[in-house]
Parts: structure tokens; sequence; C-alpha cells
């Protein structure tokens, strides 16, 4: 089995803690860390960024934090114009993509922190950000309870930009109150999206058909939710400290005692769930919940299986990802990175705060590489067009330098090659012109003398 | 039938018996032997064989005459009509006595019945409709009907091509029944049909004469068109309406084809139609010139008519709008299916001589009656071109002539009949958006004036307000309209802020009699506040709603009584929206608050209500919606103000036996946890510390009390944060406080599980105030003391004994508190360093007993003395021997 890590944070100054879902050994615990919900992300494995929560007086700009797995401080601090909540990166680590309070949404290219497009996308802030399996759609939840369906295909400025009237796919408002999660399927376009809101209900939407599917009424607010690996089931933690079970594939069974389609509950009468991640083979649940601890949970038996303490305040971002092979006690990272960059892993530069201007901007296009194995290294993995653009440039320059004076003396050559063939050219001429003259004159004085 | 067996016999009987008595008369009495009964009673068998038909109908259902159906079917086609008509109604008979029967040969009889359709006498014809109508199609609405109506159909067809023009109308009235009980069978006969139907109306300089075969004819055709799957939003809602809580999420889809396939046929067929209606419809024309009065029939046929125009262009320009809609998402845009759109196309042009003759007017003074009928036609014709110039664009003098006409019957006000302008006006409704944003300049302020105004004047309960309503939201939603939100041009802001003005006022005015229009008025607002930019004119409007809709919630009539607005009344699901519309005010105020908390306070809210109010002002708090003093006041008035039924006190009457304690305390639950979450605990604990401490010393009931402890509680930390004051404050009131609890249990008599869990409840609060303030401790036993020694030497004066009884039940209270505070292992550790004041209660109460003049019944006195005595074996204890008498 793989080894997956659990790796949590809070919105209280509590830093991000890191541990082994399976062993329970505690990591490195990343410092200076107040996410919002959804605020943190794991980069393709490569390293963490999270967003974070400011004072709303201390500036205008909000900020997003960089760690590298095997560095405890902040690497790379980056300020973007406004303030951001969710934040989330597609599974290869091309792009990550922020929801500012304002209702835009920012995507930046991570290697080179170029924001490439920022638009639009809500009337109030957004609340949660979420790719779906095979990284073509983003979707996105905001503060007034629309749900957004958005193509990076559009958000690039695909094939029919200027004829649509919008940018979304699809958006739906059937939710009152601010939508707290989301979640996606699988299965690419035939999916299913189940989003969580504050009016105590959950969704389940079908993106091939762009409709409401099912809307299952739960007896508290929720505040996250966790979709089942086979899509059986999902749970729904609830700020009453219970994460209830609801059904996504039985038809409507309402004996429950919770309400239509919700088959059960895991408590343990904590204080609010406030995130829920579930391990890759959906055996266990993790729920983080406001009294600072995290919870895992075997799905199966219903039983907590084991306990993490993360801090005395709340916890906000729950996230289970695979452990990145670097992490591994006893591989020396130092030795294995690459010379050239000078030391370790070296973490990309801080995201811009502004678009660059148009024609810079010219050569982007969506692009998303093939699947390739998430652990690479960052050094060999990743050129953009703009760098490969003037690498170009750059050895045209240097070549000319170079090569001119071969080029000078290889014309040379060509010349006094040349000027000879034109000389020979000439004699040939002026003789066949002599020639030509007497024949003519010589013939008009025999043809005169004849007549 | 046995009677009529009898009856039958008697007749033959009696003459054979005449017979008989002749013969005796002649001859000698014989007497009568064996056999002789024997022969009698053959006779009669032989007498029954012979009346063979009744006995053959004795298991078989008869009709009135007496005839079977088999009898009766066969004489369908007998060559005489009048046979035939009574057979049919001697079908009607016995399909009526005998449903079942007709269950079990409905297709035998089906099939015999239908060469009767083409017959050519009348009322043959309309026996058999009625014998349809009235009997076998109510009767076999639940089979299988594919078989049914093919059967049915073929004659039909056949009937529609027969010669005398009596029995094709027939055939179309046939058809239009089949089509009333089986809606589905247009569908897989409309190319047909509609072929049929042109060929019939090409003749209408026959109909002329008599309008009610026209109208009849019409009649079928309006409602075969209306058949087609002509309305998006229809289709829309249909889809809609399936309720998603029942569907298995990854079922597969039931492959039903959604557009029946010969559609470009039928397409083909209805524009051949269109022309003949239009002619047909120009037929009248001159008679309306003539004549001066309009009379009944002609007047329907020209409504029929236009109406199926109207269906006609409705379903062409909905499959324009699906064809469109499928190339844009389905084809990238060089593949755009021009064919299917050049199939489905329809011009303005087609329709050029309706166009010409509009607006309809009567030459003669026309009558009310007259004028209204006009109006009538009118609106349908404007209706059509409305349908038609969504996809066209009309030359300016055209569009300006409807335009006119809009604007004028829109903003008419003085109307003697007013639901009937209404009634019409109603489908012109939903158009309005859609052309407002066509036209520009001063017609676009001038329709959206007189649309203003019919909104405003409308009747609030009628359908014309929700359809108005609708249109607006259309107006508003910036996700419909492009256009609209942007505020680019002024005037169309300034409607946008009249209509958003009036919702408020209207909903107040509709109270809790019309649901659906309250619940489009909410969502409209719901909406209104998602989709409102901050700081825009429309978030302005949307917060100054508030002002209004106080009323909505309820309002403050003087110092003590409370009027409770319509939301207390209103079907859960409004109360749910408008309950989330509270959230999108940026930011609330505070007398909205207090209409608010009044509201909750209401003994008729449903405590989920409660809660989801609870939830969302939370979120708005969070969110930055409320200031932090007027929600902290919300909450504590909440808290204080709560009033608790106990099971016992206010039973049946009020209540239904059911007690909202188990509700107050998850308010208290959620108040706390609300306020423990508002920001840093210390902070806001200095900020409420006072305003909870007067709240408690203000004398409240036992409940009220507890949770506001609990609330003190929650906030303050381990070594109390309270300061000198309100520890002397609350010193004075906690002994009154538990004093009630001991009192109230009392009152019960009952020492159940249930009443120590409630005891242990209210004690809880004072005792970790205890537990964090040992002061607040030895103040309180200080009072007690205080009271123990009042009321000693009140025993010692009085000589009333009634007080008496009262003074001894306080003693013993005193005590037992003392007792329940020792039962406690923490409070027990502090009451050690209380020694004083507790040996101080004993000392007096040791006085009193020993006292010989005060005026105590044995039976009280006993009971103080072993209470007294049971307090002084567990002090000595604790203060471990050192305790003097």
């Amino acid at each position: 089995m793989e080894t997956e890590l659990v790796i949590a944070s809070s919105p209280t100054d509590a830093g991000i803690s890191c541990w082994d879902l399976h062993t329970g050994v505690e990591h490195l615990r990343y410092k200076t860390c107040s996410s919002p919900p959804h605020g943190l992300a794991s980069i393709a494995g490569r390293f963490l960024a999270s967003s974070q929560l400011r004072e709303p007086k201390s500036s205008s700009s909000g900020s997003i934090l960089y760690w590298s797995w095997n560095k405890p401080q902040v690497e790379v601090k980056s300020f973007p114009a406004e303030p951001i909540k969710p934040l989330v990166s597609n599974s290869e680590g091309t792009y990550i993509v922020g929801g500012g309070i304002s209702g835009d949404i920012y995507l930046w290219e991570a290697a080179t922190g170029n924001l490439l497009n920022k638009w639009h996308a809500h009337y109030r802030g957004v609340s949660c950000l979420v790719f779906n399996d095979d990284q073509s759609l983003l979707i996105s939840g905001s503060e007034d309870g629309c749900v957004r369906v958005w193509s990076l295909f559009m958000i690039f400025g695909g094939v029919n930009t200027e004829e649509a009237r919008h940018l979304y796919e699809y958006s739906f408002h059937e939710h009152t109150l601010k939508v707290t999660d989301i979640k996606i399927g699988y299965g690419g376009c035939n999916a299913i999206i189940v989003s969580a809101s504050e009016d105590r209900t959950c969704k389940v939407w079908s993106l091939s058909r762009g409709k409401l599917l099912r809307n299952i009424v739960f007896p508290s607010i929720l505040d996250a939710i966790a979709l089942d690996p086979g899509e059986h089931v999902f749970y729904a933690g609830g700020r009453d400290g219970k994460i209830y079970i609801a059904a996504l594939n039985a038809p409507g069974a309402s004996n429950s005692s919770y309400g239509l389609h919700i088959i059960g509950s895991l408590s343990e009468h904590s204080k609010a769930i406030t995130c829920l991640a579930s391990s890759a083979d959906g055996s266990l649940l993790v729920s983080g919940s406001e009294d600072g601890m995290i919870r895992v949970w075997d799905t199966k038996s219903r039983n907590i299986t084991r306990i993490f303490r993360h801090a005395k305040g709340p916890v906000s971002n729950v996230l289970v990802v695979r452990q990145p092979e670097h992490l591994n006690p006893g591989t020396s990272i130092n030795t294995q990175a690459s010379s050239l960059r000078g030391h370790g892993l070296l973490l990309p530069p801080p995201l811009q705060k502004y678009a660059n201007s148009a024609d810079e901007n010219a050569y982007i296009k969506a692009f998303i590489s093939p699947q390739t194995a998430s652990n690479k290294l960052l050094d060999d993995s990743y050129i953009s067009v703009q760098t490969m653009e003037n690498l170009i440039k750059e050895l045209q320059k240097q070549g000319s330098s170079a090569a001119a004076e071969l080029d000078v003396e290889r014309l040379k050559v060509e010349q006094q090659r040349s000027v000879q063939t034109i000389q020979q050219w000439k004699t040939i001429y002026e003789n066949l012109h002599q020639f030509c003259v007497s024949e003519l004159l010589d013939g008009n004085h025999v043809e005169s003398t004849n007549g | 039938m046995v009677k009529n067996k009898a009856q039958s016999k008697k007749k033959p009987q009696k003459r054979g018996i005449d017979f008989k008595k002749i013969k005796r008369k002649i001859g000698r009495k014989l007497p009568p032997p064996k056999n002789a009964t024997n022969t009698e009673i053959k006779s009669k068998a032989i007498v029954l064989p012979e009346q063979s038909i009744a006995s053959e109908k004795a298991g078989l259902a008869v009709s009135k005459k007496g005839l079977t159906l088999k009898e009766l079917l066969q004489q369908t086609s007998h060559h005489n009509s009048k046979v035939r008509k009574d057979a049919l109604m001697g079908i009607k008979d016995i399909f009526l006595k005998h449903p079942a029967e007709l269950k079990l040969h409905k297709l035998a009889v089906i099939e015999k019945l239908r060469e009767r359709i083409g017959d050519d006498d009348k009322l043959v014809r309309e026996a058999l409709y009625q014998l349809f109508k009235s009997v076998i199609f109510p009767g076999c609405k639940e089979v299988n009907q594919g078989p049914l109506i093919s059967l049915m159909m073929a004659y039909i067809f056949n009937a529609m091509t027969h010669l005398a023009i009596d029995v094709r109308l027939m055939a179309f009235k046939f058809f239009e029944l089949v089509v009333q009980y089986y809606p589905s069978s247009f569908s897989l006969y409309a190319e047909k049909i509609l072929q049929n139907y042109e060929d019939i109306l090409r003749k209408n300089q026959f109909f002329l004469e008599d309008k009610s075969k026209l109208k009849n004819t019409l009649g079928g055709l309006v409602h075969c068109l209306t058949l087609l799957p002509c309305n998006e939003r229809e289709s829309d809602s249909s889809t809609k309406n399936d309720n998603p809580a029942e569907n298995i999420l990854h079922a597969f889809e039931p492959e039903v084809s959604r557009e029946p396939s010969g559609f470009t046929e039928v397409i083909k067929k209805l524009k051949d139609l269109l022309p003949i209606l239009v002619s047909c419809f120009q037929d009248f024309m001159p008679m309306i010139h003539t004549i001066p009065q309009l009379e009944a029939p002609s007047f329907d046929c020209m409504l029929l008519i236009l109406q199926s125009i109207d269906l006609v262009v409705r379903f062409l320009v909905c499959g324009i709008g699906r064809s469109r809609q499928d190339s844009q998402t389905l084809l990238p845009p060089k593949q755009k299916p021009d064919t299917t759109m050049c199939d489905q196309f329809i011009s303005l042009a087609m329709l050029k001589k309706l166009w010409g003759i509009f607006p309809l007017n009567l030459v003669h003074h026309p009558s009310k009656k007259d004028d209204d009928r006009i109006f009538m036609l009118n609106i349908v014709i404007t209706e059509i071109f409305l349908q038609l110039s969504n996809w066209n664009h009309p030359s300016p003098a055209l569009l300006e002539k409807f335009l006119e006409f809009i604007e004028r019957s829109l903003s008419t006000k003085i109307r003697s009949n007013k639901g009937f302008y209404e009634k019409h006006l109603l489908p012109l409704i939903p158009n309005i958006p859609k052309l407002t944003m066509r036209i520009s300049g001063h017609w676009r302020s001038r329709i959206l004036q007189s649309f203003t105004e019919a909104f405003m004047n409308c009747n609030p309960d009628s359908s014309m307000k929700l359809a108005c309503l609708s249109a607006i939201n259309e107006m508003l939603d910036p996700e419909k309209s492009c256009v609209y939100m942007d505020g680019s041009d002024p005037t169309i802001l300034d409607y946008q802020i009249t209509w958003i003005r009036e919702l408020p006022p209207l909903l107040i005015l509709l109270g809790d009699k019309n649901p659906t229009c309250s619940k489009a008025v909410l969502s409209l607002q719901l909406r209104l506040g998602q989709a409102s930019p901050p700081n825009s004119p429309f978030s302005l409007e949307f917060d100054n709603m508030q002002y209004i809709l106080r009323d909505f919630y309820s309002s403050q009539t003087d110092e003590r009584s409370v009027r409770y607005g319509p939301f207390v009344r209103l079907s859960e699901d409004v109360q749910e929206i408008s309950i989330c519309c509270l959230y999108y005010f940026s930011f609330m105020d505070s007398l909205l608050l207090q209409s608010l908390v009044s509201c909750c306070l209401c003994p008729d809210l449903e405590a989920f209500l409660l809660f989801r109010i609870l939830e969302v002002l939370h979120s708005a708090y969070r969110a930055g919606h409320i200031r932090v003093a007027d929600y902290i006041s919300f909450l504590v008035t909440l808290l204080s103000r709560f009033q608790v039924y106990p099971e016992e006190t206010y039973p049946i009457v009020k209540h239904e036996a059911r007690s909202n304690r188990g509700t107050y305390k998850s308010v208290t639950s959620v108040v706390c946890s609300c306020l423990s979450q508002i920001g840093e605990a210390h902070l806001v604990f200095q900020m409420l510390e006072k305003i909870i401490v007067d709240q408690i010393c203000a004398k409240q009931p036992v409940d009220n009390m507890c949770a506001l402890l609990r609330l003190l509680i929650t906030l303050d930390s381990k070594p109390t944060g309270l300061s000198e004051e309100c520890i002397v404050n609350l010193s004075h009131t906690l002994p009154e406080y538990l004093m009630d609890i001991n009192v109230q249990e009392e009152d019960h008599e009952s020492s159940t599980a249930i009443s120590v869990k409630r005891r242990q409840y209210y004690l809880l609060p004072p005792f970790f105030l205890f537990h964090r303030s040992n002061r607040l401790l030895s103040l309180v036993l200080n009072v007690m003391g205080s009271w123990v020694s009042e009321i000693c030497s009140l025993l010692g004066t009085n000589s009333q004994t009634s007080s008496s009884i009262d003074c001894s039940n306080r003693l013993r209270a005193i005590i037992s508190m003392l007792l329940l505070m020792h039962e406690d292992v923490k409070i027990q550790r502090i009451l050690s360093s209380c020694e004083i004041q507790i040996k101080n209660i004993l000392h007096n109460l040791s006085t009193l007993l020993s006292s010989v003049e005060i005026k105590l019944t044995i039976g009280e006195r006993h009971k103080i003395q072993s209470a007294h005595n049971q307090l002084r074996v567990v002090t000595s204890k604790l203060f471990s021997g050192a305790f003097i008498t």
C-alpha cells in the first residue's frame, strides 16, 4: 500500500501538521500558516501551498505561501491583488487557481508564476474550487450560493469565446446560501458533482446534463463533504459534529431517522466538523473538527481508528496525499537534486500580482500534459512556452556571432567563383556576338554582290 | 329474471286449466292418479325449452329491450337507420349496466362499431359519438391504447375523405375525441391529420353559412395543435417537475425519443396550413366592416383561427430556437445546420395579410361587449407578432403599430372589468423582457412605463402579478439578460429600482393568503441579493428593503404587545427562503433584528425555523453584515425573553401538552457556541459580563436564569474573570435561584430520574461559578445565613401560623440546598473554606429549635430537626470533628 499523508492546517496560526495516515507517525510541522477553508493545496505533490487569512486592515492584498516538503519555514511568499480563499491546482501541478473574495478567479502558471487569466466568476466571494478528474473543467462555488462549471478551454480563449454570452458552461443557483464544499466524482464529463451549502442541503448535479439530480436535506449546516471512491455514498460533515452518510445509488429510503437518502452517521460528540478527506481506497475517512482534533474513521466499521491533535483552534483543512518520494526518511534530498540549481528542490517563483500585457501572453494556450508520475522533481519536468521561446532566441543570437566569420569566408569564395564564371560567360558572349555580326555582314555582302 | 319466468309461464297454463274445466263439467270426476302430477311436472319441463330466448339470456347481459350484445352488434349494420341507432343505444345501455362486459369485449366491439363512423345517417353518427364519448373511452382509459387507436384511425381517415361534408366534420369530431383520451395519437398521425384539416378548411366558403360547424372543426384543430411541443418553458418545467429525489443517480435514461421523428414533414404541413388559416380569417373581415354587431359564433371562429395560427407560429418559432440551441452547443460553428434553419424558418412576410388588418376595429358604434371581443382578437394577433418578431426584424412602422397597441392596453388604468383584461393580457407579459431588449430609445421606456403601471395596478392575488414578477425576474437577473444589470441605460435602471421598491410592500400586502405569490416575491428578492454587485444601486435598494421588511416578521404595536407579521403563518419553504434573504443584506439594521427576535419568541414558530434563523444570522455575522453589539443583544434577548412552557403548568390548552423546554435547552447551547465563536474569549467575556449579570439580576424565570448562567460560564475562564461588582450582584440573586430550583422540585414531589437530571442541569452552572470563585460561594452562604436568622427571628415573634409553614419550608429548602452542595465533590472541597458561614447557619438553627416559644407544629418542627441533624452530621465530617454545637 502506498503511504498516504494527512496534512492539516487551521485558521489560527498553528502551522501545517503532517502525519502518516496508516502508522500515525508525525512528520515535519510547517510553520506560520493560517489558512481559510479549502485554502491548502499540495501542488502535484511537489510542494505545499496555502492561501492566508489576513487582517483586513493590514493590507488590501492577499498572500499565498509555499513550503517545500523538507523545510518547516516558508520559502516563497506571493501577494496577489486581493485576499485569496480557496486554492487548488490541477493534478499535474501546471496551474494554480485561486478564488478571491470579490468573486474573481485567478489562474497562475505554477512554474513561472505568471498570472495567465483572471475573470469575474461570481457576484460574491469564491468559497471553493475543484478540478474534475480529467482536469479540463473547473468547478467553483460561491458565497452567493452559486455553483459554476468552467471549461479551461473557454477560459483560455477557445473557439467560440466571442460567440458565447458567458464563459461558464453551467451555472446552478438552486442553493440559497453559501456553498461550503464541492466534490466531483469520476467519469469525465459524465461525472456527478456534489455540493454542500449552508442552507442545510447537499445537491447532486449531473455534469453532462447540467441539471439537479438529487436534493438531500440534512439536519444541520454542512461544511464539508467527501465522496466515497466507489460513489456509493458520500459523507457530509455537519456543524452539529456528526458526519452524515448519504446514499448515492440506492433509491430514497425514507425510513431513516435523519431524512431521505441519509443512511446513517458517524459521531463522536465532537464540535462542528469543518473538513473531510477520504483515503485513496476509501477505507478511511479523515475529519477535521472545530476542536482541533483530526479523527480517522474506518468507513466499514464506522469506528475511529486514530486521533491526531493538530492545535487548540479549529482545523480548517485536511488533505490526504500520497507521500512524496523525497520525503522518505533516509533518502538524502540534497545529493539527489541537480547540481545546476545549487540547493535542493527549488520552488517556483512567486505568483504574479497582475497579468502580463497581452502580447507577452500570446503564446499561452490551453495545454494539459499527459499524465506523468507526479513525484518527479521540478527541475527536469517543466519548461514553459515562454522559456523555450527565450532559449530559441538566445540560440539564434549565439549562432550568428560565431558563424558569421565562417559565412563571410564562404561567401567570399563563392563570390570569386561567380566572378570567374561571369568573366567566362562574358567572353563567350562577346565571341558569339563577334561571330554573328561578321556572319551577318558577310551574308549581306554576299547578297549584295549576288544581287 | 325469476319473476319474469314465472309470469311468462302462467299464461299458457291458464288456458289449459280452462280447457280442463270444461271437460270436468261434462264428465265425471276422476280421482287423480299418482302419475298425473308427474305429467304436469313434465309439461312444465316441456314448456321451458319452448321459450328458448328467455332462458338463453339468463346468464347474459341484456339491454332494456332484452337483446344481447351480440345481437345488438349485428343490428348496427342493419339497413334501417333507425334500427342501427337503436342498436347503438342498446349497446350503451348494456355497457352502462355491466361495465365488465366492456372490458371483456372491448376490441371486438370497437372493431364492429368503427364501421359506423362513416355512417350516412346523422343520427346514427351522433349516437355513436355519444356512445364513444360517454361510455367506451372513459371505460378503456387504463388499458393498452395502441391497438384501440389503430383500429379507430383507419376508419376515421376514411370518413375524413368522405364525399358528404357532414360525415367529414363528424370524423374530425371523432378524432378530437380520440385525441382527448389518447393525446399520443396525434403525434402518430399528425401529418395525415393536418393534411385533412387543410383540405377541409380550403372549402371555407361553405362554412361561412354554418359557423357552428366551422367552430367545431377549428376547436378540434386548436386542440390538436396544443399537443405540439411548442413551448420551451413548458418543456423545461416538465423536466424540472419530475422529482429529482426519486431518480436513481447512475441509472440509464429511459430511451424515449423526446422529439418525434417526423417533425420535418409536420413542419411542412403546418406551413401549408398557415396561409389557409389567414385567408379563412380574412373572410370574416368584410363582415366586421358591415355588420353592426359582432355575433358570438363568428367571433368564436375568428378567435379559434387566431389561436391556431398562434399555436402554429409558436411551434415553428420554438423549432428555430431549438435548432439554434443545438447548433450552439453541439456543433462547431462552421457546420451549423443551415438546412434545418431554413426548414423551420418562418418570416413575418408569411402573415403579412394578418398584419395588414391589425388593429381590428368595428366601424359601427361598438357596444362594450364587442369592444372586449375585438380586444381579445387584437391581443392574440399581437401575441403572434411578438412570437415571430423574436427571430425577425420587423419594419419600424409595423413594430410601432404593435408597440402602440401594447402600450395602450397595458397602461389603461381604470377598467370596468379588470379581471377580464388581466386574463387576456397575461400571455403578453412573458414577451415583455425580450421585446424591451430589442427595441430602443423612447419606445423602450414607454413600454417599460406601461409595464410598470400594469404591474402596480393589478390585483396582488391575480395571476397577472405572478406573470409580472417572473418577467421582472427575467429583467433583473443578470444571467438571463446581459443587457439589464449593467446599468448603462439610466431609464431601465429607474424602472428596475421602481420594481425593487415595490417588492417589500407587496410582500406585506400579500400576507399569508397567497403563498405562491409570496414565494415568487421572495425568490426574486433572494436572487437580487445573490446577484447584486456590492456598492451598486441594486445592492443599495436591496439593503433598503429591510426597513419595510421588518413588518413582514413582526411589528411592535406598543410597549407590551407584538403583532406577528405574515412570516409566522406562511408555509415552511417560503419561510426558509425569506430567512435566506437575510444573509444577503450587507448590513442589518438593529430594528430588523428586534423584529426578528420577537418573531423568534413567538410560541407558534417551529423550533426548526428558530435554529435556521440563528444559523443564518451567525453566518451573516461572520460575513460582517451585523454589528457585534446588535448581534449580542439579539442573542441575549432571545435567551432572557424566551418563554418556557413546562408540560405541567400550561398543558393542554395552549401547546398540546408539549413542553418547549428541550428546544430552549438546545437554543441555549447554540447561543453559547455562537457567542463563544465571535472572537477572543476574554474580550467577549469582558463585553458580555455586565450585560449578562444585569439580565440575571433582573429576576428571570428559572429556565432563563439557568440559560444565562450557562452562557456566563461558557464565556468565563477557570479562575473567574468576573469583576467584584458582578460577584456581589450575583450573590444577591443566586440564592433566590437556588431556592427556586428547590421549590420547583418540591412542587413536583417526585424524585424520578428525569427530575434529578433536570435539577442537575439547573445546578451545574452555579456550581461551576462557585468552583471558579470561592468568594462568590461565601457571599451566597452569607446571604443564606442572614435569611436563616431572619426567619428564626420571624418565627420567634410572629404569631401567624400560615406564614410559619412558609418559613419552615424555606428553612428546609436552604438546608437541602446546602446538602446538595455538599454532595458535589468539588463544591465540598470549597465548602470547607466557608466554615464560619455554615457554622453560623447551624448555630441559628439550633437556637431556633431549642427555643420554646416558636410557633411551629410538631410535624414541621420534626422535619426541620431531622434536616438539621443531617446537615450537622455531614458538616461535622467535613470539618473533621471541629464542630461545636
